[in-house]
């Protein structure tokens, strides 16, 4: 089990506020845990960042460190202890 | 009496204050970001908003501080939490919008209803905390050929009954005006006396591109309809309609609303793949006799070189003081305090206005 912690647009922080003061975190088991765990552990910014198909949303990406979940080959020891996750808004998108 | 504007917008929302002069003043812009397709106020001051994103989705909030901050429902509505994620073709039912929030009335006091695209209802029985699908509408055996219109598959348009709780009145587009008369459970289409609109589907029974339906105030079910192609007038409810377009310039426009007195007021516009004011005119045709004729209404309205239009959502009226405030399209909010006979526009210009309540 290793604890991330999350950053998120600012459109989309009041989703994630948890107790002032401190930084949005998760835990999950593995990498390919990271995105149910993150869902479980953000229920209302899940609708903002996956389709009705659990699909990422089309201008919507996650990086687990530098790497890009939707594209990039992520390796299993990208996965650790203080990871940065971020959830960006593609270009694209705006 | 309505003390407060809610306009819904591109960009939040925004709101107008009565002041002690009776006139309105600019309140405050809430939910910046945020396309707010939708936004009302309920009786006890919660402010209940459809609020989307085109990289984020959309979902309903709601906010106890006049707006100055907002909780997300804890059960948005959502086709993928419900019974049918996927329609029976296989195809995954997608939220884009919550196209209109209405409340259940003084039959149905404790509901709040919301419609969405994809075409859906949803009822919420705790004051917009937690939304639940209607799912008999779903159950309807033209729904394998709803189709969507120019603004997507919306169900925008849902009237209460004034005393009957289990009876309920909606419109899609494309698809139609429906009713039920056992709370939601079996639902009857009401289209006797309207063609249907070339959706590429080859059910006849749907196919009706409602773009607004509005109710007498003294008989709900004498009822008046913005068509794709026509004004149409319903002395039962629904079950046969008839044209009514003496004195138009056009028969195309999205909202119409019916006054205290009776007067019913529509914004034509060009035509549908012309959608703006018809020579460049803002004006409110007006009927005082039930949709026989109509008349212009231009007083306090631009009256050169203006190309905007308004959308469906975006009047609305004041049973009480006889009010209407309509937003355009280019962010102007009009307000009539002598129920559309002339017209004053209201401090600001916003963006595109999408919807408006009053409260």
């Amino acid at each position: 089990m290793a604890k991330a912690t999350l950053e998120v647009p600012s459109l989309l922080r009041e989703f994630i506020a948890g107790v002032p003061g401190t930084v949005p975190s998760f835990e999950a088991g593995s990498l390919a845990e990271v995105m149910p765990a993150m869902r479980r552990a953000f229920p209302k910014l899940a609708p903002h960042v996956w389709d009705e198909t659990g699909a990422l949303r089309q201008h919507v990406h996650v990086y687990v460190g530098e790497w890009n979940v939707r594209w990039a080959d992520v390796p299993d020891d990208a996965w650790h202890d203080g990871v940065r996750v971020r959830v960006t808004m593609a270009v694209s998108g705006g | 009496m309505a003390r407060r504007i809610l306009v819904g917008t591109d960009r939040g929302v925004f709101t107008y204050d009565r002041d002690a002069s009776g006139g309105w003043q600019f309140g405050k812009h809430a939910l910046p970001g945020w396309r707010v397709d939708s936004v009302v106020q309920l009786p006890g001051g919660r402010m209940v908003a459809g609020a989307g994103h085109f990289a984020y989705g959309t979902t309903i909030r709601h906010s106890d501080d006049d707006g100055d901050t907002w909780t997300q429902a804890g059960r948005t509505p959502s086709f993928e939490d419900g019974p049918m994620p996927v329609l029976p073709d296989g195809t995954t039912r997608k939220l884009d919008a919550i196209w209109t929030i209405a409340p259940g009335g003084p039959a149905n006091p404790e509901a709040l209803y919301a419609g969405t695209d994809l075409a859906a209802l949803f009822r919420s029985d705790d004051g917009g905390e937690s939304w639940d699908e209607v799912m008999g509408l779903q159950h309807h055996p033209s729904r394998s050929w709803w189709a969507p219109g120019g603004g997507g598959m919306c169900l925008h348009t849902i009237l209460t009954h004034p005393t009957d709780p289990n009876q309920l009145r909606v419109a899609m587009s494309a698809v139609g005006f429906m009713e039920t008369t056992d709370g939601g459970a079996t639902w009857h289409t009401r289209h006797e006396g309207i063609r249907e609109v070339e959706t590429g589907q080859p059910e006849s029974e749907v196919a009706r591109c409602v773009h607004g339906v509005a109710p007498h105030p003294d008989d709900p079910d004498r009822l008046f309809m913005q068509f794709h192609f026509g004004v149409f007038r319903s002395d039962d409810g629904g079950k046969a309609w008839r044209h009514i377009e003496n004195g138009l310039p056009s028969t195309f426009g999205f909202p119409i609303v019916v006054t205290r007195s009776g007067a019913i007021l529509i914004i034509p516009l060009l035509a549908d793949l012309q959608r703006y004011f018809v020579d460049g005119r803002l004006r409110v045709y007006r009927s005082t006799d039930g949709g026989e004729s109509w008349g212009p209404v231009s007083a306090g309205l631009p009256q050169a070189h203006y190309y905007g239009g308004v959308l469906r959502g975006a009047m609305r009226t004041d049973l009480e003081t006889g009010e209407v405030v309509f937003g355009t399209n280019h962010g102007e909010l009009f307000h009539s305090a002598d129920e559309g006979q002339t017209w004053t526009q209201l401090p600001g210009r916003l963006t595109r206005i999408m919807y408006v309540s009053l409260a």
